[in-house]
């Protein structure tokens, strides 16, 4: 038989994805409901914009965050993750730079009892002291860890550099910060942000109808409203990049060397932003991209290299990391560039442009595999104000870019000379 | 609450050369998972070259016979892929858009089929897994503790060592014959399971498993003669010094192997200790007492006799043994006093929904599918949920007696080296 052949391959040109439906809870809050899965498991989304950028002092956002599930005035900690954890469902909190979430994931047939828990903790949490000294002591021995490792440290510089140290996007808490947040400061975070109107909701699921109900009882009719003067939504400050193009942090005892080169750059809004998306695949968004295949495949300098468009609310950035061995980092860095250089002034070659292609429009589909992942990824456009069909627009721009539009791209956006340089390891004269 | 059935439909099917085919049809996905489990894990290594079917798994995506490259076909068709070795198996797999499935099965056959055995990709991947190995094991904190607590807790049986191996020499020191020689001993069809789950009919699959898989021959597979671990007979105890952020303890017992009740029972004991917020030893220890910053429980979960770890790091200003006392206390009370009804069912609700959430996708599925046919029967997948709910507080605190003992222990303390 010919197994040299490869068999005839289809390009993948649509996306058929379940259409989530716009509604409004009783309140006026914005829901989106998505009908998908076949198992009896369902996932409500509570988004809040009250990440860190809103915080008036660091740890604020993601503290305030951590602390809800941690009491009430008649529940303990204990006894609300007890409450959740019987019924079997998974309580999540999150924060970031934008936004603040509470998930839970739910066997259907315990969701009422798990939606009434969820409101009353959202609601009425009393931010105890005794949970938040835990909570920071936690916090501080884990941030201790984290600290050891080179690849946490060149993550942290390089925000800084990127967005300007002292910039909502760039500024990163310390071990030393950790200390002075008072429980006080959490409920006041609390009653300006986690409120109707920095909120949405997303629930998904088989049967969505069936949950709908339920949802608005306990987020529609039964939320006090607290906020009825102005809303509070400060605006972002101009970047604060920093003229330093060079970051050297040196850890005499690290075993190897943790890099991130990259530059600030906009968010998915940016008309520019998914033919970019195609061209950091090329770079270093597969395994098979020409990064990976220099430095890792041919030089076998790391175990993993990638580039990454970072997409926030209202900025975003371009990044390459890897962790290399500790004696090669320059000769990386220069592998970068040159790899950046080719990108910019070369036509990217068509057999290598139509694998690309298919690789993403199959990642496109995996994306969508399963109830919850189809949430996260329309979870992300929603909150950014996103068009809800972004993926099916993707798929189109990926199957119609040139490779002279993916040059001129590269050119206007990736200038390698013009790029901050991390590196964080067993580097000895730091300049 | 009642108990749950789960029912996952699948169709089984075996090759003349022995190779097992296991296929779930699911529509409401577009794409179609395909999993190749081979029974060949890091337990059945020579001694003198540990890490090798890890290295393995590497060299694995370094070309076939006829495929000069594994990735960029794979790609070219919308698939992706990956692939892990553990003590007992390993595991490729790949998710491709339903309508290029077929490129998928030329390129996993082909790779069973014969593999391109170069120098150069040994060469490079040796590297990679060489800096692998520095950047999980070596360049994070607590990052050696498996490599520390396996020959601690094994003195015969060979989960002794790691499966990234025992130390980087015996991954440079490989040879291209050594790499032959292991192809032909273990990759094998009939030392395989492919399942596949996704937008695909049973008898599609089967056609072109038949077409692309079929004509490799089977390949003589030497029995498994693995030494069983004897009895622990005395507490076994090590102290590390480390340049860590604070002190740490590991304690591992010595339980019973996949197929035993011991592993379900433990399991759930697991849970109850430590999974979630409001087990056990992160309500008592952590937020009460404030001795550990954060502690686990669980099982290895390994097919022959494994472990049940207990493991947290210290908080600030505590001690290593008041950290270790708190845990027997709590070991303690699981043996003298009560467990309440309704903490065992909640540990029962969160493995069950564990268990549905865990099989959402078809990557997941597919991979469930292998790794039950495995063990022994796709269909398994359908009892664990009996098995769990059918495990009561008396058998609970039996098992917990057995294990328990400090003869049966082996306890890793990694101390705060200050001069770094």
């Amino acid at each position: 038989m010919d197994r040299k052949t490869m068999p005839d391959i289809k390009t993948i040109t649509r996306l058929d994805l379940v259409h989530p439906e716009r509604l409004h809870l009783s309140n006026g809050l914005p829901v989106v409901i998505i009908p998908a899965g076949t198992e009896p498991v369902c996932r409500v989304d509570l988004v809040f914009e009250a990440g860190m950028r809103y915080q008036d002092v660091l740890f604020q956002s993601s503290l305030t965050n951590q602390m809800i599930p941690e009491g009430t005035a008649k529940l303990t900690g204990g006894m609300i993750a007890e409450e959740f954890e019987f019924y079997g469902s998974y309580f999540n909190i999150s924060a970031d730079r934008d936004e603040a979430d509470i998930t839970i994931h739910s066997l259907e047939k315990h969701l009422e009892p798990v939606l009434s828990l969820m409101s009353e903790v959202l609601i009425h949490p009393a931010f105890p002291e005794e949970e938040l000294n835990i909570i920071k002591a936690n916090r501080i021995e884990s941030m201790k860890v984290d600290d050891q490792r080179v690849e946490s440290l060149a993550r942290k510089e390089f925000n800084r550099l990127i967005f300007g140290k002292n910039h909502p996007y760039g500024i990163v808490g310390e071990i030393p910060d950790i200390e002075p947040v008072a429980s006080s400061m959490l409920a006041d975070f609390h009653s300006r942000y986690y409120d109707q109107s920095h909120c949405r909701i997303m629930i998904t699921g088989p049967n969505p109808d069936q949950y709908l109900p339920l949802v608005d009882r306990y987020f529609g009719q039964n939320w006090p409203v607290k906020n009825s003067g102005p809303v509070t939504r400060p605006g972002l400050p101009p970047l604060q990049t920093s003229t330093l193009k060079r970051s050297i942090i040196s850890r005499p005892d690290a075993v190897q060397t943790a890099l991130r080169m990259g530059k600030p750059l906009f968010s998915r809004l940016h008309p520019d932003f998914m033919g970019l998306s195609v061209v950091n695949t090329i770079l270093g968004g597969y395994f098979g991209s020409r990064l990976m295949s220099n430095i890792r495949e041919e030089k076998g300098y790391t175990y993993g290299i990638s580039s990454f468009l970072l997409s926030l609310k209202d900025s975003g950035n371009f990044v390459i990391g890897s962790t290399v061995g500790a004696e090669v980092w320059e000769e990386t860095v220069s592998e970068c560039k040159k790899e950046i250089n080719r990108l910019c002034n070369d036509k990217v070659p068509e057999d290598e442009l139509e694998l690309v292609r298919n690789y993403l429009t199959g990642q496109i589909q995996r994306s969508v595999d399963g109830p919850f992942q189809i949430a996260d990824q329309l979870r992300g456009l929603w909150i950014h104000d996103l068009d809800l069909n972004y993926l099916s627009d993707f798929m189109r721009l990926i199957n119609s870019i040139t490779p002279e539009e993916i040059r001129t791209l590269a050119g206007k956006h990736l200038d390698p000379s013009n790029m901050a340089v991390v590196a964080a390891g067993p580097i000895k004269n730091p300049d | 609450m009642g108990s749950s059935k789960y029912k996952m439909e699948f169709t089984k099917h075996r090759l003349d050369n022995g190779l097992s085919i296991i296929v779930n049809s699911d529509y409401s996905s577009p794409m179609v998972a395909m999993n190749i489990l081979y029974d060949i894990g890091a337990r059945d290594e020579d001694p003198t070259l540990t890490g090798f079917a890890h290295l393995f798994e590497h060299l694995m995506f370094g070309g076939s016979a006829n495929i000069p490259d594994y990735d960029s076909p794979l790609q070219l068709a919308g698939g992706d892929n990956n692939a892990f070795t553990n003590n007992d198996y390993t595991d490729y797999h790949l998710t491709i858009p339903y309508q290029n499935l077929e490129t998928g099965f030329w390129l996993e056959s082909d790779r069973m089929n014969e593999l391109a055995f170069s120098q150069e990709s040994l060469d490079v991947q040796k590297k990679v897994v060489i800096e692998e190995y520095r950047q999980r094991y070596l360049n994070q904190p607590y990052g050696d503790a498996w490599l520390l607590l396996k020959p601690l807790a094994y003195k015969v049986h060979p989960y002794l060592w790691p499966t990234i191996g025992k130390e980087i020499r015996h991954i440079e020191e490989a040879r291209l014959s050594d790499v032959k020689n292991f192809f032909y001993s273990h990759y094998a069809p009939n030392n395989a399971i492919l399942s596949l789950s996704g937008s695909i009919q049973p008898d599609e699959a089967f056609k072109m498993a038949e077409k692309w898989f079929g004509p490799i021959p089977s390949r003589v597979i030497k029995p498994r003669n693995l030494k069983p671990e004897p009895e622990q007979t005395g507490f076994r105890f090590q102290q590390v010094e480390r340049p860590v952020p604070s002190p740490a303890v590991y304690l591992a017992w010595h339980m019973g192997d996949r197929f035993s009740r011991e592993y379900y029972i433990l399991d759930l004991l697991s849970d109850i200790l430590s999974n979630g917020m409001s087990a056990r030893l992160f309500l008592r220890l952590v937020k009460d007492r404030k001795l550990f910053s954060d502690i686990d429980a669980y099982i290895t979960g390994d097919r022959d006799p494994g472990l049940f770890v207990i493991c947290g790091r210290i908080a600030n200003g505590v001690t290593a043994e008041a950290g270790m006392q708190a845990i027997r206390e709590e070991i303690s009370r699981i043996l003298d006093e009560p467990i309440e009804e309704r903490e065992l069912n909640k540990v029962k609700n969160r493995a069950e929904s564990q268990f549905l959430f865990s099989n959402l996708n078809v990557q997941n599925k597919a991979l469930n599918l292998s790794y039950f046919e495995w063990l022994g029967d796709a269909a398994m997948i359908g009892r664990e949920m009996e098995l769990i709910r059918s495990v009561t507080i008396a058998e609970i605190k039996e098992t917990a007696a057995k294990i328990f003992r400090d003869s049966n222990c082996s306890c890793l303390v990694y101390a705060k080296n200050e001069e770094n």
